[in-house]
């Protein structure tokens, strides 16, 4: 635990000491307030809708998700590896999980600052007299962080792979990006075989329903969207995001201890 | 990775012992937790809570009941048809779209796999039409179809999902177009009801005593509660004893509503005992005093505890200058009854639930001064007129309270009674029939069409009179719910450039500033990264 609060504290300061971090937040969050401004306009001026576009509805947040956890991942193991500083980290008196665990809080709350200008909207609109629904608000930003970490998770263990931080990046973007639009994918596929699938399999609609809640299942974007962001605290959502995170990172630590013995 | 088995001696053979080994590992990860998501997701083990301030994520209570009592046997399939339309209501209906989709959603989260959504990508005419055609409809858009087996109900959007002001285009009276009432919830619940309702129960109205007739339209008669109770899928007779004779096998529930003559001791027989034996009856005199005495219903109700009082129950009401004044007269027959003074039941439990009225006029007082036999069942006030306003206008009436006879508290203005009765003397012994159910209404007035055509109290009147109907045909589930408006909250529009300001000019280039900042003193010796 010890060892995670000293990697956390390290990363966070390298994080937030850079200026690519703050050119990336800079950036996030300019085109987010440009959607919610946006949207502001759009709607007539409906608080919960703009609210809810620049937390998750709209197309900037899952644009940022699929590019800034893989860049600020590339350097957490990747650039690390290339420069040989993870050698000295990982003979460091820290465990592999400890590091791990470490890099991922340290993205997840660069992530969670940057998803925090939505609250400053918030905390602006409160002022003006046109007070958001704080509890739904809190609990989608709750949800930002959630996804926000599924996706650092994923980036991470794609920086564990190669020492190449710019191929990390890569791989992890197309991870995430396959990771997001697997479902539509897969649906619109579903929909192209569906006539000449229930021609030759048997009691299709049965088997279709059944590959449509698999395909559901997995689908980031509905968890998100259907419960946190609308303003619903849900445990088989929480557990979502939680499992599928810890799965990630669990194979992060499983790569890294690889090296140990591939070398 | 950790290699779990003894390593291979060739370098190939190894590493695709590895390799295997690794690709299972993750490969049961991956069940593992997928398995953990099936788990939690199971109905008893997950848990939500809707944080927005007015529950606008929550189904209804009444919805989830239909839901969790869907067979499970046969899914509902609920096919969604949207497309966009052109302004001004593009954006309006945009958004009944979006909320319909999410309530569908919530929907079939609650049925756990009982109902199944469908959208039907409207760009793909061929799949369109092919589903329409599957439906055995055609030319449709903008709906959504609730369909079970051959069962099939189309909800449209405009006037279903929604109704819609379409506003005022004029420049001087400008009235932009809006959301008037967001009804998706009710109106696929009627949808669902409607696909998946069984047999139909028979309700057979008594006649020939001057009771309001159910096929006839006027202020006095039952013609808008047997729509509605049609539409509600009962099926509506009247049973004349004099021509008819015996009540027919079907019958499910019998209502005497309102009648003048004497019902003859003949009559009242055949509906006791048609209580008796596992009945559901639904009496309710008519509100002016003679014919209560005149129809013999006072006399009648006795038999089951029930005391029907001659008078009317009355209070002030408000002056209609302004003043603030409550005062009395011919008006005082007319009043609301808040859900503070309705009892925990059933057939209120909607009312209750969306903090509704429910519209009084021309009542006499009911009394219930003895229970069933102990043991078999129970008899009970439904709700109550003001206590600290009300009094019991007695015969003739005044309109005026005369203190020292009409004492100023509540009267009870309606009771239901279920029980059983036994076939054997002792409780102990008896053998219970199917449990008779029984709804005593202070007057017919609670069902007359002009009381239930009224808005007053938003159409509760006639969502009361429906569910008495479900409670005696035990379908307390079927209840209807009050459309929910949305939480909506808007910024005004003066405030827009006050956003603007802070979300483009002020919030980036403080954020630049800071990183400058960070990048300006890391250049001064700043803290490079931590040191472990």
């Amino acid at each position: 635990m010890k060892g995670t609060w000293v990697i956390f504290r390290r990363e966070c300061a390298s994080l937030f000491w850079t200026p690519l971090g703050w050119l990336l937040l800079v950036a996030a969050v300019l085109l987010n307030g440009l959607l919610y401004w946006a949207q502001l306009n759009q709607t007539g001026g409906n608080v919960t809708a703009s609210l809810s576009a620049a937390m998750g509805w709209g197309i900037v947040f899952w644009m940022v998700m699929i590019f800034l956890p893989p860049l600020l991942a590339m350097r957490l193991l990747a650039e690390e590896s290339r420069t040989g500083t993870l050698e000295y980290l990982l003979t460091a008196p820290v465990s592999d999980a400890a590091v791990i665990v470490g890099k991922f809080l340290a993205a997840t709350t660069f992530m969670a600052v940057l998803w925090s200008s939505v609250l400053l909207y918030g905390l602006q609109l409160q002022w003006l007299g046109s007070p958001p629904d704080w509890a739904a608000l809190l609990c989608a930003y709750l949800g930002a962080i959630l996804v926000s970490g599924l996706f650092v998770s994923l980036s991470l263990l794609a920086s564990s792979l190669t020492q190449a931080p710019l191929l990390a990046a890569f791989l992890a973007i197309i991870g995430c990006t396959g990771w997001l639009l697997l479902p539509m994918l897969m649906q619109s596929a579903l929909a192209q075989l569906r006539d000449i699938l229930a021609q030759w399999v048997g009691g299709w609609d049965r088997a279709e329903a059944w590959i449509q809640s698999g395909i559901r299942s997995i689908d980031v974007a509905m968890h998100f969207q259907q419960s946190f962001l609308p303003g619903v605290l849900d445990s088989a959502e929480l557990v979502f995001f939680l499992t599928w995170s810890g799965l990630f990172l669990f194979l992060t630590i499983r790569s890294l201890e690889a090296r140990r013995w591939r070398v | 990775m950790t290699v779990l088995g003894k390593p291979r001696q060739s370098g190939r053979g190894t590493r695709w012992w590895i390799a295997l080994q690794v690709a299972l590992s993750v490969g049961l990860a991956v069940v593992a937790v997928q398995l953990i998501n099936y788990l939690v997701a199971r109905p008893g083990i997950r848990v939500r809570f809707d944080t927005t301030a007015k529950e606008t994520n929550s189904l209804d209570p009444a919805m989830t009941r239909v839901l969790e009592q869907l067979p499970e046997d046969e899914n509902v399939t609920v096919d969604i048809f949207f497309r966009p339309v052109h302004p001004p209501l593009a954006r309006l209906v945009s958004q009944v779209q979006d909320r319909t989709s999410q309530l569908l959603e919530r929907m079939a989260l609650v049925s756990a796999g009982r109902l199944r959504i469908r959208r039907n990508d409207m760009a793909d005419f061929t799949a369109v039409q092919q589903r329409l055609l599957d439906l055995r409809l055609r030319g449709l858009e903008n709906c959504v179809v609730v369909s079970k087996g051959e069962q099939r109900e189309v909800v449209r959007l405009i006037d279903g999902l929604a109704t819609f002001d379409p506003g005022n285009p004029n420049p001087d009276a400008y009235r932009p177009p809006a959301i008037r009432s967001f009804d998706a919830e009710i109106n696929l619940l009627k949808g669902i009801l409607s696909v998946t309702r069984g047999e139909r129960p028979h309700v057979y109205f008594t006649t020939g005593h001057g009771e309001a007739d159910p096929f006839e339209e006027g202020a006095e008669t039952a013609g808008v509660l047997e729509t509605a109770l049609r539409e509600d899928g009962f099926v509506i007779h009247t049973w004349n004893p004099a021509e008819d004779g015996d009540l027919p096998e079907d019958a499910f529930v019998v209502a005497v509503v309102g009648p003048i003559d004497p019902l003859g001791e003949a009559t009242q027989n055949r509906l006791t005992r048609f209580l008796n034996d596992g009945g559901r009856l639904l009496v309710a005199p008519h509100a002016d005093p003679r014919y209560l005495k005149s129809s013999g219903i006072a006399e009648w109700v006795k038999d089951w505890g029930l005391e029907l009082t001659e008078g009317t129950v009355m209070e002030p009401f408000p002056d209609p200058s302004g003043s603030g004044a409550l005062i009395t007269g011919p008006r005082s027959v007319f009043f609301l009854v808040p859900p503070s003074d309705m009892n925990r039941q059933e057939i209120l439990q909607p009312l209750l639930e969306s903090g509704r009225s429910l519209v009084a006029s021309r009542s006499h007082a009911i009394r219930v001064v003895r229970q069933p036999t102990v043991g078999t069942g129970l008899t009970m006030a439904l709700f109550h007129s003001a206590k600290n306003l009300s009094w019991l206008d007695t015969v003739p009436l005044n309109y005026q309270n005369d203190a020292e006879v009409e004492p100023i508290r509540s009267y009870d203005l309606a009771a239901v009674s279920e029980f059983s009765v036994l076939d054997g003397e002792d409780v102990s012994e008896g053998t219970e029939r199917q449990r008779s159910r029984l709804v005593v209404l202070g007057s017919a007035d609670f069902l007359y069409s002009e009381i239930l055509k009224t808005s007053g109290g938003g159409g509760s009147s006639l969502d009361f009179a429906k569910n008495a109907f479900n409670w005696l045909a035990s379908r307390e589930w079927r209840v209807n719910i009050s459309p929910k408006d949305p939480d909506l909250r808007l910024l005004p529009a003066e405030a827009m450039p006050k956003v603007t300001r802070f979300v483009i000019w002020i919030l980036p280039p403080v954020l630049l500033a800071l990183g400058l900042l960070m990048a300006f003193l890391r250049s001064r010796g700043g803290p490079k990264s931590g040191t472990v």
